[in-house]
């Protein structure tokens, strides 16, 4: 007899490989109730994009929590809220594509493209804060700063200022990134989010009296069809870029390094052929990528391979198990740097597909070219290997190695 | 592990009026890598301004043989790739290619195949016939070219041991001698495999055939690289789009992308990315074919042409009717 299946993602084996899990979820129960997270599991390739795409799921999933509170954490995070609901994530039409055209005017792949040179250098100065001889946690010495320093540079921000918005955005990830059972959670995000606010209220100010050629200074001068973005759509937008450009670059990085260090034959082959860097990045996407799953509130009662879901429901659809599903990937689970086609899902599908895809794509080459290129000997150090307890995120808190 | 290694010209023959077949032998001893029927091959070429390129060819051999056969095809408004390697693989020479990869793999187990080959996409086609031939699994080959002058590998057809199980049609033949595609499938079996390559406007008529007789998608298999497609970009034409609920007709310039000529028009779609990643334009199609340019749509949708990204995809008929 098999043991009951049971998704439940704060089992520390399940953190460290979900994988098998995910394998015998698509198998056994490819539309899973999950008692510990009270929500459906959707586990393959094809149900995955269909959560992404249809119109009978909708990805406002916080009002339909913040309307159920009744006590003071509906107080608490009003202020939240206030922006949170200006996330494009988080909006649907016509909303939705007003401000994503007026987002598409500025961060366009020509702008992205243009920014190969500064990348390189950002790479290069981290990288030359790097004593020889020692070991350094990956994550926290390159892989935390490198999509930060390039996102505040966009944005035209001093680096400077980086440590103070990262425990703000850590706040906020509190409530988003629904971790569990931390104290005082709710407060904690309303003012990582009010002081976030007012930081990119200054900056708003500041651009508006003294334009320059950075994106916060275009998206105030964007206009579309004669509308521009709001006072608080910019606040809002401002907050969200900052947080989507850097947290899940820095576990794409993370993760990718990772599965080089844990393959040494496909190093190898990167290094030996840098112009496969390509579709080992698309490949690093889909082996472990950054994006555990995306969340979304069933909006229509309908049913998915049989199951019957119903309004008000939460899902989950597991892009990292669709990532790996044997129904539309050959040798799933072998990490193959010149795989093509690579239809992976990490950036999502659909409305709400990631803005700042090109961008992500464009850091990982640069960064891991380089440590291919310059560190020969590269390779695990002694010390704990760490994923973080996210559901929706997923990355790696530690990574200690030795860059020789 | 090497990604790129030399082979050398062993046997250079003219195979058709503008195809060249190389057989590539190991330099210095060294055998080649295995390979499976379906299989390509990276090889690096030249362009027309002679900056290096790859290009993909299929392996066209038997997967036993110690050498590796690839035939090269030379299309009038080819990007350059294969007008090098006609000038410059001649006998003797040495080129560089990757190691055999496959994304059109047979399948295992006795299941009946069908393999559909139009022009150069022949070549992954002949391998899979001389596989399923060993393996005693029963195929039927069917083989579309222009004329008997341009289509490659008429003759190993016609002495393999399995000429018998293979049709070919010449657009130069009379009607009678030529199978119609939609013969293809008859008397075709539940769970028949259907293998075909070739130009896509080819691909897509068969596997909508294919469709229609009700083969299941997963059964369907198509080669997808580049190198059988006509290897230019086609220029931006204008074509029509035709408002199925109004019969309205706008006409969409070569300057401007659908999703523009509908909004002028006052008809607005749905778009985020504008940039054919996301697939929230996509518009059902009811008559007339698509040329899609998005990444969105999976192959086998693609294939189907009975939807397209309007923000970057455009139509390869003077018309489409949208189901708007």
């Amino acid at each position: 007899m098999t043991t009951t299946l049971c998704y439940d993602p704060t089992d520390p084996d399940v953190r460290r490989d979900p994988f098998p899990l995910y394998q015998r979820l698509q198998d056994e129960d490819p539309v899973h109730w999950s008692e510990p997270l009270r929500s459906w599991i959707i586990t393959r390739y094809d149900d995955v994009r269909h959560v992404a795409l249809t119109p009978d799921m909708s990805s406002n999933r916080l009002q339909p929590f913040y309307d159920s509170l009744k006590d003071e954490r509906r107080d608490i995070l009003s202020g939240v809220m206030r922006y949170l609901n200006l996330w494009l994530v988080f909006r649907a039409p016509p909303e939705h594509t007003r401000v994503r055209k007026l987002l598409n005017s500025v961060f366009t792949p020509a702008l992205v493209a243009s920014m190969q040179g500064s990348i390189a250098g950002t790479v290069d100065h981290i990288l030359a804060r790097i004593e020889p001889g020692r070991p350094v946690d990956f994550m926290r010495e390159v892989a935390v700063l490198l999509p930060a320093y390039v996102i505040l540079d966009m944005l035209s921000v001093p680096r400077d200022h980086f440590p103070e918005i990262k425990k703000w955005s850590d706040d906020l990830r509190l409530f988003i990134g629904t971790a569990r059972g931390e104290q005082d959670k709710y407060t904690r995000a309303r003012d990582g989010a009010d002081r976030m606010a007012d930081y990119f209220r200054d900056v708003i100010r500041e651009r508006r009296e003294v334009p320059g050629d950075d994106v916060v200074s275009r998206m105030i001068a964007a206009s579309v069809d004669g509308h521009a973005l709001t006072e608080d759509e910019l606040v809002a937008t401002c907050m969200l870029v900052l947080f989507g450009g850097h947290e899940t670059t820095t576990n794409l990085l993370g993760s990718a390094l990772k599965a080089l260090l844990d393959h040494p034959a496909q190093r190898e082959r990167l290094s030996a052929n840098p112009a496969l860097i390509d579709t080992a990045v698309e490949e690093f996407l889909r082996f472990d990528g950054p994006s555990n799953s995306i969340a979304r509130v069933v909006a229509v009662d309908h049913e998915i391979a049989g199951r019957a879901l119903r309004k008000g429901d939460r899902v989950f659809a597991m892009i990292n198990a669709a990532n790996r599903d044997p129904r539309r990937f050959e040798r799933p689970h072998e990490l193959d740097l010149a795989r093509s086609p690579n239809r992976h899902l990490t950036f999502g599908q659909g409305l709400h597909f990631c803005l700042g895809a090109p961008l992500a794509r464009l850091e990982a080459k640069v960064c891991l070219s380089t440590l291919v290129e310059r560190y020969p000997a590269m390779r695990a150090a002694p010390g704990p290997v760490d994923w973080m307890d996210a559901l929706v995120m997923r990355g790696l808190s530690t990574l200690p190695v030795h860059l020789d | 592990m090497q990604e790129t290694f030399e082979v050398l010209v062993e046997r250079r023959m003219q195979g058709a009026a503008r195809i060249v077949t190389l057989e590539l032998a190991p330099v210095a001893g060294a055998a080649l890598p295995p390979w499976t029927a379906g299989a390509h091959i990276d090889v690096q070429s030249h362009d027309g301004a002679g900056r290096p390129v790859q290009r993909q060819y299929s392996l066209c051999g038997d997967e036993g043989d110690a050498h590796w056969c690839i035939a090269v095809l030379d299309a009038p408004g080819a990007r350059g790739g294969a007008r090098w390697l006609h000038a410059a693989a001649t006998q003797g020479r040495r080129l560089r290619v990757s190691a055999p990869r496959n994304n059109f793999r047979l399948h295992d187990g006795s299941a009946p195949a069908l393999l559909v080959a139009g022009g150069i996409g022949i070549t992954p086609i002949l391998a899979m016939a001389r596989a399923l031939h060993r393996r005693g699994v029963h195929f039927h080959l069917h083989y579309y070219a222009r004329s008997a002058a341009s289509a490659v590998f008429l003759q190993a057809l016609a002495e393999a041991p399995f000429a018998a199980q293979a049709t070919v049609s010449l657009d130069e033949a009379p009607a009678a001698e030529r199978q119609p595609i939609s013969r293809i499938f008859d008397g075709a079996v539940r769970g028949t495999q259907l293998y075909v390559c070739g130009p896509f406007g080819f691909m897509d008529a068969v596997t909508r055939e294919a469709t229609q007789r009700g083969l299941a998608p997963t059964d369907i298999h198509r080669e997808l690289f580049a190198s059988v497609e006509p290897e230019t970009v086609s220029e931006n034409r204008s074509f029509e789009l035709e408002i199925r609920s109004s019969g309205q007709v706008v006409t969409v310039g070569p300057d401007m992308t659908a999703v523009d000529a509908l909004a002028r028009a006052g008809i607005e779609v749905v778009v985020s990315c504008e940039q054919g990643l996301c697939g929230s334009c996509l518009t059902r199609v009811v008559d007339g074919l698509p040329e899609h340019r998005d990444q969105f749509l999976l192959p086998e949708e693609q294939a189907r042409n009975d939807c397209f990204t309007p923000c970057c995809s455009r139509a390869r008929t003077g018309r489409l009717v949208l189901d708007l």
